[in-house]
């Protein structure tokens, strides 16, 4: 049996696979990968060619192909579902590993279970975050030493990344399924389902980004992401509460103006605007601010 | 390098990954605290988790402390509590502890201060998550959680976990402001079924209720049962419980005094702590039996100390269910308590299982009763026999069936209920 299952989520992305099957085969940590890529319905072509990049890679592939397009979380669960080895680790088709990334983690992921025996730990990393249509990228920290419901709800120096992390099987079967009714955001309600089951996200020590995430919001529908928001304010209403009322607003002056940068990212100015008048009604002396330090642009 | 290819199951996605029913338990406070409610209530989620339920615990606690008992890692755990607390709730709190404001005043700030924050986070994950059951744990939850249920639909069984006499109406017990007191009673109203742990406690209940009672009696940890029972006892009267005033343990030292002369080989022992551990080791100097009436404090694995002793002793006034008596039951234990004793007197009977002391008959009864039993090895020997049969409805997976069922029955769809009807 292998000792690390790698979930690949793939949808019409061909080239972004290649990259992030790159990024396996050149990790320094030797240890026994199986790489698990299911394709969520992907256009004939684009399925194939990442079928055959599976057919051709050096560690053993599973591909498991959706019969339609289910969307992310149905993929992740399909993922979820398919983990047969003590390890797992998910990168999404389109991001990459740097080399040293698994072997960091993994040594850190052995120190910590150590010290703190029988504890669910995900070892997540710093990472760099690229914009698709740019060069320049910038380091991200996950900040762990904090209340980590409270970092990610805010989602600046803890974020829910799937692909940064590693951890026990049993600590992301414990979490359960993703939620389907979540096309995006997915991921943020995993995470915080995981801290309130008393797991502790960890990172390894190692001072530099372990990976990269090839950001792009175009194609993204803002009205979707600000759908997926509400969704997850309601379900966590009472932690929001926890943390007071002025807390409780300044999350919804973020969420619209997340939803804003999709819509002004996506060229629609109209609902971008929609969105910037109702954060500028939740926390106005904000929307000030961020008028005063940058102006309309979203991108930094 | 070796390939499986594998088509996805083509069942619609609610079918193939579809989550448990979910059910919150409600609890006040969980941080750190090792009572036996706390112990059920964390026992109760780990088996409706290990059945599929998604079972989340709310607590409401201003400390932060992880819960004693372990949880399993599948069952969320939320603590309602604010961080910080909001300013006019700060204030209320502080009113509602100074003396020269009007009783009446304190105590509606008091109840307010306790309460609202908690009642207005309930109500949020009530109507936002929409849990299919929410099951509520003594009447410092029982009576927010009914409160903010009431109207959205949800359905709500509060469990009672003590005599409902001292739970509703005992001054000492609970919040004991007029406010709390007539709330407690009326919130009852909203709940969709009302638990208590014996059939008789039901009856205490206003009529209009009674078609919502259940009963379940709770049960002995398997832990306990891993014990065997010894051959050859030890000439040993063991007490086990919280050194506090309704342990009534002052009975037990004086009934002791009484006897211990003439059993020197004899001794009582007693464990568990509380408040009245100084006064009982004064008290037991002052009697002239330190030496044979032993406060060992508290201990971790009693089930040893059930098989190898010879007669237990619960003098307490009332318990909710008399847990530690079950357990010598079901260790082989003769016992011996007061026959008005409820949550001991359902299942402890007079001459089968042990002996049944009149209260009135007060610390001399006791001694008569626990002298006869040190005399009468054959008696003992008999009774003891009798105390595994006589607990063994009392199990774990029988509470968790039951549990499930009250849960099945609440939520079966509507239309199922009408086809059934």
């Amino acid at each position: 049996m292998p000792t690390l299952d790698i979930l690949v989520p793939h949808y019409n992305d061909a080239a972004g696979l290649e990259l992030t099957l790159g990024s396996i085969a050149a990790q320094t940590w030797q240890g026994e990968t199986r790489v698990v890529i299911v394709d969520d319905g992907s256009r004939p072509e684009s399925a194939a060619t990442a079928r055959a990049l599976g057919e051709a890679f050096v560690h053993p592939v599973t591909f498991i192909a959706n019969e339609r397009n289910r969307g992310r979380p149905y993929t992740r669960n399909v993922l979820l579902d398919s983990i047969d080895s003590p390890y797992v680790a998910w990168l999404d088709a389109g991001d990459e590993w740097y080399p040293e990334k698994l072997a960091a983690q993994f040594e850190a992921l052995a120190r910590m279970e150590a010290a703190a025996p029988g504890e669910a730990l995900w070892m997540s990393c710093h990472y760099h975050w690229k914009w698709l249509d740019q060069q320049a990228f910038r380091v991200k920290r996950q900040l762990t030493e904090q209340d980590q419901i409270k970092a990610l709800l805010i989602g600046t120096d803890l974020r829910a990344y799937l692909w940064t992390l590693l951890g026990r099987a049993e600590t992301f079967r414990n979490v359960g399924w993703f939620d389907e009714k979540l096309p995006r955001l997915q991921d943020l309600d995993y995470f915080l389902r995981f801290v309130l089951k008393r797991g502790r996200i960890v990172e390894p020590g190692h001072p530099d980004a372990l990976c990269i995430y090839h950001k792009s919001d175009l194609g993204r529908s803002a009205a979707q992401i600000r759908q997926c928001n509400d969704y997850i304010f309601d379900r966590y209403r009472v932690l929001y509460n926890r943390y007071g009322s002025k807390f409780r607003r300044t999350r919804l002056y973020h969420m619209e103006m997340h939803s804003a940068r999709f819509a002004a990212n996506n060229d629609d100015d109209a609902l971008a605007r929609e969105y910037m008048w109702k954060a500028a009604r939740a926390r106005p002396r904000l929307f000030l601010r961020h008028l005063r330090r940058r102006t309309f642009r979203f991108r930094p | 390098m070796t390939t499986a290819v594998a088509e996805a199951a083509s069942e619609e996605p609610a079918v193939r990954f579809a989550r448990g029913k979910e059910v919150a338990i409600v609890i006040r406070l969980l941080a750190d605290r090792s009572g036996g409610a706390e112990r059920i209530y964390i026992e109760l989620a780990n088996m409706l988790a290990a059945r599929g339920y998604e079972v989340t615990c709310l607590h409401y606690d201003h400390s932060r402390a992880k819960p004693f008992f372990a949880l399993d890692p599948r069952i969320e755990l939320i603590n309602l509590h604010p961080d910080p607390v909001p300013f006019r709730h700060r204030m209320a709190r502080w009113a509602s502890r100074r003396s020269f404001i009007p009783k009446s005043l304190r105590e509606k700030w008091g109840w307010f201060a306790a309460n609202d924050i908690f009642i207005a986070q309930l109500r949020d994950f009530f109507t936002l998550r929409r849990p299919d059951v929410v099951l509520t744990f003594m009447p410092p939850a029982n009576t927010p959680a009914l409160l903010a249920a009431a109207g959205t639909g949800i359905k709500v069984i509060p469990t009672n976990h003590n005599v409902p006499l001292e739970d509703y109406t005992a001054l000492d017990r609970w919040d004991p402001s007029a406010i709390d007191r007539a709330a407690r009673l009326a919130a009852l109203d909203h709940a969709a079924r009302i638990h208590v742990i014996f059939p008789r406690f039901a009856d205490w209940f206003p009529s209009h209720l009674q078609s919502r009672m259940v009963a379940m009696p709770n049960y002995v940890s398997e832990e306990i049962l891993r014990a065997a029972p010894k051959p050859v006892r030890e000439p040993r009267i063991l007490a086990v419980g919280r050194l506090a005033k309704v342990k009534n343990y002052h009975t037990l030292l004086a009934a002791w005094a009484l006897i211990a002369a003439d059993h020197p080989g004899w001794k009582v022992v007693v464990y568990g702590v509380g408040p009245q551990m100084k006064v009982l080791k004064t008290e037991a100097e002052r009697l002239g039996v330190a030496g044979s009436f032993l406060l060992e404090g508290h201990r971790g694995n009693l089930g040893e100390e059930y098989a190898r002793m010879s007669i237990f002793c619960h003098p307490a006034h009332f318990e909710g269910f008399g847990l530690a008596a079950a357990e010598a039951l079901a260790l082989g234990m003769p016992v011996v308590a007061f026959a008005d004793c409820p949550g001991v007197s359902e299942f402890v009977v007079d001459g089968v299982n042990g002996l049944m002391v009149d209260r009135n008959g007060g610390a001399k009864a006791l001694a008569a009763a626990l002298r006869r039993l040190i005399e009468d090895e054959a008696l003992r020997q008999r009774l003891g026999e009798a105390g595994p049969a006589s607990v063994a409805g009392f199990t774990q997976a029988r509470y968790a069936e039951r549990w499930i069922e009250v849960i099945e029955e609440l939520t079966v769809p509507a239309a199922a209920q009408h086809a059934d009807a």
